[in-house]
């Protein structure tokens, strides 16, 4: 039996067209095999990209929500060289409050390994409306600003002296800016 | 696979399918006779047959088995042989028929031995009509596999290899008589007589009685061993009514035409499956493998084969060319199919290609991650900012706002300085030294500074007398609700 079938193989393919259909069924198979690899490789590659495509928006969307929040805040850290210009015009309220500046000197924030921001104690003097105004209203623009600690007492002359701790916080980098 | 009887009077067809161990016939049809232009070797008459059954029936998958008349045969015939040798079985009918072997194609379907009985059946057509026969198949794409005697198909489907008998092949111009023994094999005797033309001749049943005569003597003479008043079985002759079959001298000798086997199936009536039990038989050689039982009845003596006159390399090269065409025909689909599968591929790889971060959101994603640290550390700072300051303005406001007249402040500290942010500092949020005269008053000021949700926690730690004789009193106010 195997001898007529290997007897009747070349006649099998003596025919060129035999020979062309057969080459076609093989070349078009491992084409097709090699393609299902292939396809297979671009879906799973497809999906992680949309996996991360997810993924990043989800951090986008994240971020852009933080930015909004962020800017909506009504006070916010300056920056390390705006911190003397928010200084100065902390001076000048003072001033502007009738409220005498008798000493003022930069400390260190001892409570914190990292400091957030640059720590202050100011003694100043002055009437005793002039000292809850200012404390009521200390702000200057958009800085923000914490009183850590207030001193006060009475003083001869009617007013009040008062020692105080504040902190003008600073940013810890550049400004965000809010993505598309 | 299809079985076509090109008998003298007409061509029956048979379409059967083996399935499950059952023989499906699907088509059992008669035309116009063909015979002629076998005979005729008419190459275009044939190949008209076959494509007028290609117009019917698909036949593309079929393999055609062709049974013909045995009067088409040049020699039907049982001898006493002294060997297996086929060479010499050639020669013997080379001698009877006076021809070379390159005139005639051969079989010997039957073959007796027992002790010193040793007897062939050889048979013998016309090679021309053979080759007239494939080259009208090839010409037509048929597979062409088969091609035997009339006789022998019967016998098959019969499946009485152990009874004798006689078979009449009456047509409308022509009879042969084959007679069949178990115990030696086949001859046959033309018998012109009996054509259906002559029967209704008044003197049939002495040409009856003749046939018979001369029947019964060549089989005693040609088997040696012979029954007398053996079986005859009418082939070939539709009317029951028939004079032949009411014959006196066949009252007692007449057996019954077998019908279809119990393994066919067929929706035509038993009465007629006889009609075409003969191109039935031809194509039962398609599952002897499967039907073990078409020969189960042979006598151990008598050895069967196939009684196909076609060569064997016909046979393959026909089923080559079938082959051939089905495996150009899958090829054809399959390329189609293989195409239209990489076409997909191609589609879809493309498709799953394109699906690409877009450069808008990878912009914006590096901008978010480079500035997200920052931004976190700026919304703790807010936070944080808010547990370090310590609402100065909301501290004086509830301290004053239930001072009584008679309490003085001399000094008031807000927030603890060197305590962190948190529990330590809250405890003792405000501290206070007040002076009055009534040592009492401090009391009642604490409990109103008690009952302000701003302040928890009063604790008035020391009252001493100064030197003017006012009571001073130290009083620690912890961190209510701000806010």
């Amino acid at each position: 039996m195997l001898k007529k079938i290997f007897h009747y193989i070349p006649r099998f393919f003596s025919s060129k067209d035999m020979i062309v259909y057969l080459t076609a069924v093989i070349l078009l198979s491992v084409l097709a095999f090699f393609g299902f690899g292939k396809l297979a490789f671009a879906y799973q590659n497809a999906q992680d990209t949309k996996e991360k495509i997810a993924d990043m928006t989800a951090f986008v969307d994240d971020w852009n929500q933080q930015v909004i929040k962020l800017n909506q805040e009504p006070y916010r850290p300056v920056r390390e060289d705006q911190v003397d210009d928010v200084q100065s015009n902390i001076l000048l309220l003072m001033a502007a409050n009738q409220l005498s500046m008798n000493s003022f000197k930069s400390i260190q924030d001892a409570s914190q390994k990292k400091p957030s921001g640059s720590l202050y104690e100011m003694e100043v003097e002055g009437p005793w409306e002039s000292t809850v105004r200012i404390l009521g209203n200390f702000h200057v623009r958009d800085a923000l600003l914490a009183i850590q600690n207030v001193k006060l007492s009475p003083v001869k002359n009617g007013g009040v002296k008062t020692i105080l701790e504040y902190k003008i916080y600073t940013k810890p980098s550049a400004q965000p800016s809010q993505g598309k | 696979m299809i079985g076509i009887y090109l008998s003298p009077d007409e061509t029956q067809i048979v379409q059967a399918k083996y399935k499950n161990k059952k023989l499906k016939v699907e088509l059992c049809a008669v035309l116009e006779p063909y015979l002629d232009s076998l005979k005729k070797c008419d190459v275009n008459f044939l190949i008209a047959l076959f494509q007028r059954l290609q117009q019917s029936i698909n036949v593309f998958y079929e393999e055609f088995y062709i049974v013909l008349p045995d009067s088409t045969f040049l020699l039907l015939d049982c001898y006493d042989a002294r060997s297996d040798d086929e060479e010499e079985k050639m020669t013997t009918v080379e001698t009877r028929l006076n021809r070379t072997r390159e005139e005639f194609y051969a079989a010997f379907p039957l073959t007796l031995q027992s002790g010193t009985r040793h007897k062939e059946t050889m048979i013998a057509i016309d090679r021309a009509m053979i080759d007239a026969l494939i080259t009208a198949a090839k010409a037509a794409h048929i597979t062409l596999v088969s091609v035997e005697p009339a006789s022998f198909a019967y016998l098959r489907c019969a499946r009485q290899w152990r009874k004798e008998y006689y078979l009449l092949e009456a047509f409308q111009n022509e009879a042969v008589m084959i007679a069949f023994s178990p115990i030696a094999g086949m001859f046959r005797l033309s018998v012109p007589e009996l054509a259906v033309s002559g029967q209704a001749n008044s003197n049939l049943e002495q040409t009856l009685q003749s046939v018979l005569s001369r029947c019964d003597a060549i089989a005693n003479r040609t088997f040696e061993i012979i029954n007398t008043e053996t079986p005859v079985t009418i082939l070939a002759q539709e009317r029951e009514d028939a004079a032949i079959r009411l014959a006196a001298a066949l009252r007692n000798r007449t057996a019954k035409q077998t019908g279809f086997p119990e393994f066919a199936e067929s929706d035509i009536e038993e009465s007629e499956q006889k009609n075409f039990i003969i191109p039935l038989g031809g194509l039962l050689p398609a599952i002897e493998q499967e039907e073990s039982d078409l020969y189960a009845s042979v006598p151990e003596i008598l050895h069967v084969r196939p009684a196909n006159v076609l060569p064997q390399d016909v046979r393959l090269e026909s089923h080559l060319r079938q082959v051939k065409r089905i495996t150009k025909k899958y090829s054809k689909i399959l390329c189609g199919a293989l195409s239209a599968i990489l076409a997909l591929q191609l589609a879809g790889i493309l498709y799953f290609n394109s699906i690409v971060i877009p450069t808008a959101l990878q912009t914006d994603y590096d901008k978010a991650q480079s500035q997200m640290e920052t931004v976190k550390k700026e919304t703790e700072l807010i936070k944080s900012s808010k547990t370090e300051h310590q609402y100065p303005i909301e501290a004086l406001t509830g301290l004053l706002s239930n001072r009584p007249q008679n309490l003085g402040f001399t000094s008031i500290e807000i927030g603890r300085k060197g305590a962190t942010a948190g529990k330590e500092q809250d405890k003792k949020w405000i501290t206070f030294i007040a002076k009055s005269n009534d040592p009492m008053v401090f009391r009642d000021y604490a409990t109103q500074l008690g009952d302000n949700f701003l302040f928890r926690g009063i604790n008035i730690s020391q009252i001493s007398t100064d030197t003017s004789g006012l009571k001073s009193a130290t009083v620690f106010i912890g961190k209510g609700t701000v806010r």
